[in-house]
């Protein structure tokens, strides 16, 4: 039926180039014109290589220091501008900047090797998998007859909280649920509209005193939808 | 001194090393299997690139020059790399294969188990071996740039290229997908 496949052609369908965060890019950019700077001041004449030794960047630092920005930011609007910004202004700070952060560990959920710490189709298997590493244990549902098929989890740090995210699939696409104890969380469920950012989906609701938070590439319907399945099962 | 006279701007480094970014940070995730190693020991590359620059005569050379300090910085200091062979199983192709197979028409999923399957018989090569075929199959480097990064004789290269190939056919012999689907 079909004809035998071409082995280059395989392994490079199998292993597709990456491309480097674009963190790293910019990184690496600023570096590069940093060091320019420096040789066209007259570091040339020193033979002395550039020092090795320099602060790794932390792993996700600029996430975090996204985040911290927007909770600096917040902080400051709110206790300098209570009378000129709205409180509702100063949350809206606080949730883009965790929204960025979602959505930031979604897409490098996508990565090679970097979609789940469990994998399994299985919820009897994914559930127990979060027993000792989370502070909580996730409502896992097989929801494979509304078209959400069960495909993995794993930890994820969001907003100082430690998080359990699952991985669901839509079709092609993933869909990451990510959540965590919230005590602000109303028991009963409620639901805000999807958000868009930079292409992906998210959507937030909560239920059960937690805070869920959905994640995908998929459409926003898609994402409703989901919701809806996860919550009635 | 300096690549190219003058510093004109197509001869800085962000202009000769930078837009082979990826492809090192390629080379280090399939090396490593771990994105932020990668991220790492990319980073540290590029550092160890910047202040080598000079030693770079030509630009044509730039991607397998970096390649090479990249390769090396993959295996120094954090520890060779076969010794950070993963415990769980390495997903090596777009985690879209993973999803709602059964959605999909039956090539499909013949074609994701086959990838899978091919990704996993690279990753059981030994070090040596898959490193020369990520080479040469991912980053479609040539033998005399895959000889100038790992320093090995270019014979060499190609021997064990054809071995890789040999040992990856051969697993992927066995199984029932690769050939005719049954």
């Amino acid at each position: 039926m079909s004809k035998k496949p071409d082995l280059s052609e395989l392994i490079h369908q199998a292993m597709p180039p990456a491309r480097a965060p674009q963190s790293l890019h910019a990184w690496a950019r600023a570096r590069a014109r940093d060091a320019e700077a420096g040789r066209d001041a007259g570091t040339d004449a020193d033979p002395q290589p550039m020092p090795i030794v320099i602060v790794r960047r932390k792993a996700l630092s600029w996430r975090r220091a996204l985040y911290a920005a927007g909770l600096v930011a917040a902080v400051l609007i709110g206790y300098t501008g209570r009378s000129l910004v709205s409180h509702r202004a100063t949350t809206q700070l606080a949730q883009d900047a965790l929204v960025a952060q979602l959505v930031d560990d979604h897409v490098q959920s996508l990565l090679p090797g970097h979609l789940m710490d469990v994998q399994s189709t299985d919820q009897h298997t994914v559930k127990p998998w979060f027993i000792g590493r989370a502070d909580f244990a996730p409502r896992v549902v097989k929801l494979d007859s509304a078209g959400f098929p069960l495909v993995g989890g794993r930890l994820a740090y969001v907003d100082g909280h430690q998080a359990a995210a699952l991985v669901y699939g839509r079709r092609k696409h993933v869909i990451n649920l990510f959540m965590w104890r919230d005590r602000g969380a109303a028991a009963a469920a409620s639901a805000d509209e999807p958000m868009q950012r930079a292409g992906y989906s998210v959507l937030h609701w909560t239920a059960d005193g937690l805070s869920l938070w959905a994640v995908t590439d998929a459409s926003p319907a898609d994402l409703m939808a989901f919701r809806d399945a996860y919550m009635r099962e | 001194m300096h690549v190219g006279d003058g510093a004109s701007e197509q001869s800085s480094f962000e202009h000769v090393v930078l837009p082979h970014l990826d492809a090192g940070y390629t080379l280090a995730l399939h090396l490593l299997r771990d994105a932020q190693d990668a991220e790492d020991v990319v980073q540290d590359a590029v550092l160890r690139a910047l202040s080598y620059f000079h030693t770079l005569r030509d630009v044509r050379e730039a991607r397998a020059w970096f390649l090479a300090i990249v390769r090396r910085e993959c295996y120094g200091g954090r520890g060779s790399v076969s010794a950070r062979m993963p415990t769980v199983s390495y997903e090596s192709a777009a985690p879209a294969h993973l999803i709602d197979a059964a959605a999909s028409p039956e090539d499909d999923i013949q074609r994701t188990m086959l990838l899978e399957r091919v990704a996993a018989a690279i990753d059981e090569l030994p070090e040596r071996l898959r490193e020369v075929l990520l080479l040469r199959e991912v980053q479609q480097c040539s033998y005399q740039e895959i000889a100038r990064i790992t320093g090995l004789p270019i014979g060499t290269v190609m021997s064990r290229l054809s071995r890789a190939r040999a040992q990856l056919a051969a697993v992927l012999e066995g199984s029932v997908d690769v050939g005719d689907a049954s």
